[in-house]
């Protein structure tokens, strides 16, 4: 079957990946929101094992590649016995990764504003607990919007590398294709444009809000 | 008269640099306090110590009653406790060089935070207050624009209001004017005049603007290098100064 | 069982790999940073359609897949009759991606040149371009040295997916090692090891190059 396809046979054809791509990238997404928050509040925490734990996992998974924490989990876990869905290996390889990343950004952004802030609670009395969810919080979350945005844009930009560990994505689709039409250079072509048309409104999005919220407040970069 | 605030032997030391060393000042209900002096000189250490947003390393801090201890090299004191930390605390109000308004929050919210979430007011109470005192500061129609939709001297006058809003015995304002335009500086130096006058609060005051300092002050402290030079009345520092280096720092202030 | 024999036995392959991960990292730098100043200044200051154009396709190169990427350049080249080596193929790919990271690097940077530098140079009547080369891009690229260290870190740690167009880099050929001898626990342990490494190297060097460039206080 080696005869030319248009673009539109092209797009239908990979579509099914696209919803792998997104299907992963969406739970990936949640498990690695919960462990940036948990890991970027622990490593302030005033338990030492806890700080050291956090700690641990936000520098063990920033310093590694991706693929090599991607490969782990596809070839080394199973000879330790666990046996993972394609599914799962995706969604924890790339919430992992992006957790370690989301945590150290969490993390970051309440030293700051807790420093800045430091003076003005302590000299209005306000309480601990108050203090932390009513001003550091909210203020730390403004100054998240931007590098949480680019970090969402880095793990969609991630995961084409899924289809090397044989997970049915956008570009596991497109390679299938290639491989039975031989027109590497459109397909690829493609699957470029289809990223660009999510990645593009996401980061144009992304800095909309900022903007907004910094017109609004100011301090978010204070 | 009984001091409403007392510093005692107050010494803090950064990085092994003493900046203040067995600091002592006695501030009595009402009176205003001027401290001068060149930049450095540990003016600005005696406010932090004083509200401790700094502790010191040593010394005992007093306000209206209610006693701080520090140190514990030749076992001086025990921990304070949290709630006595609280009620010291809030018996005092501070003014900053830059504002530190909340900035998510608006004006109204800035002013009643502290009134409802440490005092325990209620709501309706608390936003009255805040009109009020954003009245008194000349910003009654800003009270829901937030802090960067004003201008520096708009900000250190709400920061004054939220101060005040929680009542306290001592206000202390460190080179408030510092951050400012100078067509600002004005409108702030008035605000706190405004409340000298009319209010029986004591306030301990940093600051360069010195015309300002000689109108305002009850008394004026010359201080450098972590100690008090000289003290007294303002016509008396400013007037007849009987040590050199206060009148050489006065020189160079008032004729540069 | 951790075979560590094995491992040991083992390493220098390893260890060439990771040469060639760190050679492809700094020419791909190298090239990145010169590529994103131009595009930086083609940004800011060249005529509007030049400018939007530079500006649209560094955008595209910056938020689609390097992986992606990799395929499209490898297989899209010689399908006009050009054929590079990999190698030369490989830093183009990585340099050119990345550099449009660094385009915003700079763009950020150059931004935040305060005005009254521009003024005093005029006032003191400095050539334009030793303006620029001896007093403006210097104070502002000093604060980007950070930015562009996280840029290397990040760089170092997409270089794996070159291997997929056949360069011989660390986890490329872990990979294959891992496949022959089954040993897949002991290679792919010892390959975030030296990653870990790796990036805690490049995190020094810039902390380095910021220390010896820094302005005293």
């Amino acid at each position: 079957m080696n005869q030319t396809m248009s673009v539109l046979d092209i797009v239908v054809f990979v579509l099914p990946g696209l919803a792998a791509t997104f299907s992963i990238l969406g739970s990936a997404v949640i498990v690695g929101l919960a462990l940036a928050i948990l890991a970027g509040l622990g490593s302030l925490s005033s338990q030492r094992l806890v700080r050291v734990l956090c700690l641990t996992y936000i520098e063990v998974f920033r310093g590694t590649s991706f693929l090599v924490q991607l490969f782990y989990f596809y070839y080394v876990l199973p000879l330790l016995g666990v046996s993972l869905a394609p599914f799962w290996v995706g969604t924890l390889a790339l919430g992992l990764n992006a957790g370690s990343y989301g945590a150290e950004l969490t993390r970051g952004a309440l030293l700051a504003v807790a420093s800045n802030q430091r003076d003005a609670i302590i000299a209005l009395n306000i309480p601990r607990v108050r203090a932390f969810y009513r001003i550091i919080l909210p203020q730390a979350a403004a100054r998240m919007i931007l590098p949480m945005g680019n970090l969402l844009l880095e793990m969609m930009k991630s995961t084409p590398l899924l289809a090397l560990v044989s997970i049915a994505d956008l570009l596991y689709r497109g390679q299938m294709l290639i491989a039975l039409n031989g027109q590497a250079p459109i397909v690829y072509g493609v699957l470029m444009v289809i990223y660009i048309a999510f990645g593009w409104p996401l980061a144009r999005g992304v800095a909309l809000l900022d903007a907004c919220v910094t017109r609004r407040w100011g301090g978010a970069h204070v | 008269m009984t001091p409403i605030a007392t510093m005692r032997d107050i010494s803090k030391t950064y990085t092994d640099v003493p900046v203040l060393d067995r600091f002592n000042l006695d501030i009595a209900p009402a009176e205003k306090v001027v401290l001068i002096g060149p930049s450095g000189s540990g003016k600005t250490t005696v406010l932090r110590t004083l509200m401790t947003v700094e502790m010191p390393d040593w010394g005992d801090l007093a306000v209206d009653g209610v006693t701080l201890h520090f140190g514990d090299r030749l076992g001086k004191a025990p921990k304070t406790s949290n709630a006595v930390l609280r009620a010291y605390r809030s018996k005092l109000g501070m003014v900053f060089q830059q504002f530190n308004l909340f900035p998510h929050m608006t004006i109204e919210q800035n002013l009643v935070e502290a009134p409802i979430h440490v005092a325990g007011m209620r709501r309706g109470e608390a936003v009255d207050l805040a009109h009020r005192l954003l009245a008194q500061v000349g910003l009654s129609d800003k009270v829901k624009a937030f802090p960067n939709q004003l201008s520096g001297g708009q900000q250190q006058r709400v920061a004054i209001a939220r101060a005040l809003a929680m009542n306290p015995k001592v206000l202390l304002f460190d080179e408030v004017t510092s951050a400012l335009d100078p067509e600002r500086v004005g409108e702030v130096l008035e605000v706190i005049r405004d409340l000298s006058a009319e209010r029986s609060v004591a306030m301990l005051i940093v600051t360069h603007e010195m015309g300002f300092a000689r109108q305002i002050a009850d008394r004026t402290i010359f201080m450098e290098a972590g100690r008090i030079v000289e003290e007294g009345p303002p016509e008396q520092i400013f007037g007849e100064a009987q040590n050199p280096r206060t009148r050489a720092f006065l020189g160079k202030m008032l004729h540069p | 069982m951790f075979d560590l024999e094995f491992l040991i036995a083992h390493l220098p392959v390893l260890l060439s790999a990771t040469g060639v991960t760190i050679l492809i990292t700094v020419l791909g730098m190298a090239l990145s940073l010169c590529l994103g100043l131009v595009l930086a200044v083609v940004q800011l200051y060249a005529a509007w359609p030049i400018a939007r154009l530079a500006y649209v396709l560094a955008q595209c190169v910056r938020v689609s897949p390097l992986l992606i990427q990799i395929y499209f350049v490898f297989y899209v080249l010689p399908f006009y009759g050009l054929t590079l080596p990999p190698f030369l193929t490989a830093v183009l790919i990585i340099g050119t991606h990345y550099g449009t990271y660094a385009s915003e690097i700079y763009k950020a940077g150059i931004r935040s040149i305060p005005r009254s530098q521009h003024d005093a140079v005029v006032a003191l009547n400095i050539p334009r371009w030793r303006a620029w080369w001896r007093i403006l891009l210097p104070q502002a690229v000093i604060p980007m040295i950070p930015a562009f260290g996280n840029c290397a870190i990040a760089m170092l740690k997409e270089s794996p997916l070159l291997s997929v167009i056949t360069i011989p880099e660390l986890v490329g050929v872990g990979r294959q090692l891992a496949f022959e001898t089954f040993k897949y626990t002991e290679v792919f342990t010892a390959l975030g090891l030296i990653f870990l490494v790796l990036s805690s190297l490049y995190s020094v060097l810039t902390r380095w190059i910021e220390r010896v460039t820094r302005v005293p206080a």
